[in-house]
């Protein structure tokens, strides 16, 4: 009998002690953890991979510099393999045992889906990249993006076509998700702007052959061809439509820029033009792409370093902010993440590398994303599919 | 009978070793250290769900169907939809895709039974393509690549936390698990075995062949459905996702490591599935590598998987003569009505 009252007691001085310890434990400021989830291997590896380097091109030097009041940002990466479930699985560990402040990530649309569901239910700030998807930052509250919906990029391709007095239009899209929604969002902003889509076609994304759909485009006889692929069957198209002898303008969304796209179609994509959200002509701009270069090696025009790059830049001015530091300080990590999201709300309203010079983001309680208007310039496909130029939509597209 | 000295399909004659799994997963969650542990063992679970099911189509019947990630998505999307849109309240809604995704494994068993291996095979991936399809282009109806948002379970007015959400998953696997393994145990096992062996012997030795394929078939899908509707109260959403070719991968993984045709082979191999991607984070980039490793070494050395190298411990020691087995199987004839 004293031998069990001695070990109740013991247990409950240690139980005491844990607790006592636990308490300390939590005054202590909190580290400054980011965890990078997004695709590094798998079909959409190249923005994952871009935009992890994009971020380190702005976290590296600040540590390098003494950190944040003297603290280091930790970056933790998890590669989600374009699997939604292994993203959620992911994102809810840097949540809970990460005790990650920000979860950046989320570059196919699948996988940034998964991420909201973990942000929402957890309460972690979540900052979107290249997710095209246009619903993910619905009634958002904890989630922003980076990356244009796929909607933004419809309505700068309808707006140009508009301006150039383009009537009719044919679209070629694949059965994948992405070929599926640009296609639906092209064809209701194109009629918002009296637009004629003349025909759509749709092609199996993993089609050897999509000459039957070509011939119906060529039938159609439209003024433009719109084309929302992947990289490989969209070059198969492109080659397809100019083996045929069509030589109307071409446009291809985002995937127009993709190095596997241009290397395949070669030739062929000579002109392709493609709305993009970079715009080199401004010489920030230029100067990333080059460092970037230089420090990871050759790289054509492409949104995810610099939406990489933005996402950090506004992380750092996030974190320095007067509240979230307080939170940090005080060791309150649900503090912190409410604070994050509040003062992404009043820091994130500025011109990154991404859009134009007189366009850029604008979060705020309404609008967790870029601006609608303006974020787009053109580039066309050059030099056999080895460079991106700039160009004025409105010559390329003359009629 | 021939497997007295080679027996095809070593088992258990006892309850118990099913009994000590659910106490340990009923002892579980106060033993995890965060809700993200707690979430991986839901994980385990729902996936344990959905390859018992699987188990029991091609482990035991031999019915190479890989329709299982489309029922999956069904009755995910199904127990979502009847709430959000008929305003139908969890149980019902949950009842509710289950009858759906009977009734629809029916209609499809029907003509896709007469199918045989590889063709059916093929016909059965060809819906999950078709479900995927329809769930990414219909998107007024399915919310396209987004999917649609599940309402949190919720008691008394309040949300569920993930502890009791972990219990109600708990649940259902225990029911399954239960079903799972009485079926495999009692004579209608035996007769599914009959059928993966010998079809036309099986016929002849009285099983009612396609009325017994279309059974599994139905009770498969209605697994895989259970499973659907677990994980969408886990994530609080379901999307096309569900049934695309990485849930067939992790589903066909879970068959290796675990073990084709074996008793525990669901749980084990969910368990390798669910946790070694976790684990092998800290490889980095050699992750993936490292992975496809691992699987090529139970191929090699476990073709049984995990569970076929316990239970065939007892076929073992037959060989060797070092102890008697219990009787396995009583005469087929006598036990088929």
């Amino acid at each position: 009998m004293y031998r069990i009252s001695q070990l109740l007691y013991r247990s409950a001085a240690v139980a005491g002690l844990l607790v006592a310890l636990g308490a300390a434990a939590s005054a202590e400021p909190l580290k400054l953890v980011i965890c990078h989830v997004d695709d590094r291997s798998g079909s959409a590896a190249d923005t994952g991979i871009e935009s992890l380097n994009g971020l380190k091109m702005v976290i590296d030097p600040l540590n390098e510099a003494g950190g944040i009041n003297g603290q280091k940002i930790e970056l933790i990466t998890y590669d989600t393999k374009t699997d939604p479930q292994l993203a959620a699985n992911f994102g809810t560990r840097c949540s809970e045992d990460d005790k990650g402040l920000l979860i950046i990530g989320g570059s196919p649309s699948a996988v940034a889906n998964s991420l909201v569901t973990v942000a929402n239910q957890t309460k972690t700030p979540l900052y979107i990249l290249a997710a095209a998807a246009p619903n993910v930052t619905d009634n958002a509250d904890y989630q922003f993006r980076f990356g244009p919906k796929v909607t933004q990029d419809s309505i700068a391709v309808a707006d140009a076509l508009s301006k150039n007095g383009i009537k009719s239009v044919a679209i070629i899209n694949n059965s994948v998700p992405f070929g599926i929604s640009g296609a639906a969002s092209a064809t209701e902003e194109l009629a918002k702007k009296n637009i004629t889509v003349a025909t759509q076609q749709t092609y199996d994304v993993a089609a050897t052959d999509v000459s039957p759909q070509v011939i119906n485009l060529m039938q159609a006889d439209a003024e433009a061809i719109l084309v929302y692929p992947y990289p490989a069957d969209g070059a198969r198209v492109i080659r397809t439509i100019r083996q045929m002898g069509i030589d109307k303008p071409v446009i291809m969304p985002r995937v127009g820029m993709m190095k596997a796209f241009r290397e395949l179609a070669a030739d062929t994509g000579n002109g392709v033009l493609v709305p993009s959200s970079v715009d080199t002509t401004r010489p920030e701009v230029a100067e990333l792409f080059k460092k970037y270069s230089e420090q990871f090696g050759p790289l054509a025009i492409s949104p995810s370093p610099a939406q990489g790059y933005d996402a950090g830049t506004l992380t750092i001015a996030v974190l320095k902010d007067e509240k979230v530091q307080a939170a940090i300080q005080a060791g309150d990590l649900q503090g912190a993440r409410d604070a994050i999201r509040d003062a992404t709300r009043r820091h994130g309203d500025f011109v990154g590398m991404q859009g134009t010079a007189n366009s850029g983001y604008h979060f705020s309680k309404d609008n967790h994303g870029p601006t609608d208007e303006g974020f787009f310039v053109f580039v066309k496909v050059a030099d056999d599919g080895k460079s991106l130029e700039a160009v004025d939509a409105a010559a390329a597209l003359k009629k | 009978m021939a497997g007295d000295t080679v027996p095809e399909a070593p088992r258990a004659p006892t309850i118990i070793p099913v009994l000590v799994i659910l106490a340990l997963g009923i002892v579980l969650p106060f033993l995890l250290s965060s809700g993200f542990h707690l979430r991986l063992a839901m994980l385990v679970w729902i996936y344990a769900i959905l390859c018992m099911g699987f188990n029991l189509l091609y482990g035991y019947s031999g019915q190479i169907s890989l329709g299982s990630p489309a029922f999956y998505a069904i009755g995910g999307y199904a127990f979502a939809m009847l709430q959000t849109m008929l305003g139908m309240g969890p149980v019902s809604a949950f009842v509710g895709s289950l009858l759906l995704v009977a009734v629809l494994s029916l209609l499809i068993g029907l003509p896709l039974l007469r199918l045989r291996t590889h063709y059916l095979a093929m016909a059965t991936l060809a819906f999950m393509l078709v479900q995927n399809g329809v769930a990414n282009r219909w998107i007024n109806f399915t919310g396209g690549q987004s999917g649609v948002a599940v309402p949190p379970l919720e008691w008394g007015g309040e949300p569920i936390g993930r502890m009791g959400i972990y219990f109600v998953i708990l649940a259902l696997a225990a029911a399954v698990f239960i079903l799972h393994d009485f079926l495999i145990r009692s004579h209608l096992g035996r007769a599914m075995q009959a059928i993966r062996d010998d079809e036309t012997a099986a016929q002849a030795l009285g099983v009612k062949v396609t009325r017994m394929k279309l059974a599994v078939l139905v009770l498969s899908a209605v697994m895989a459905a259970i499973a659907g509707v677990c994980f969408g109260i886990t994530s609080l959403r379901v999307d096309p996702s569900l049934s695309e070719f990485h849930v067939l991968v992790s589903l066909l993984t879970i068959v290796v490591v675990g073990g084709l045709g074996t008793r525990f082979g669901p749980i084990l191999g969910s368990i390798i599935v669910v946790l070694l991607p976790q684990l092998l984070h800290e490889f980095g980039e050699l992750e993936t590598v490292v992975y496809g490793l691992f699987i090529l070494l139970f191929l090699l050395f476990l073709p049984h998987g995990l569970s076929g190298l316990l239970e065939r411990r007892d076929w073992r020691l037959r060989r060797t003569g070092k102890k008697p087995a219990p009787a396995v199987a009583r005469d087929l004839k006598e036990e088929l009505p």
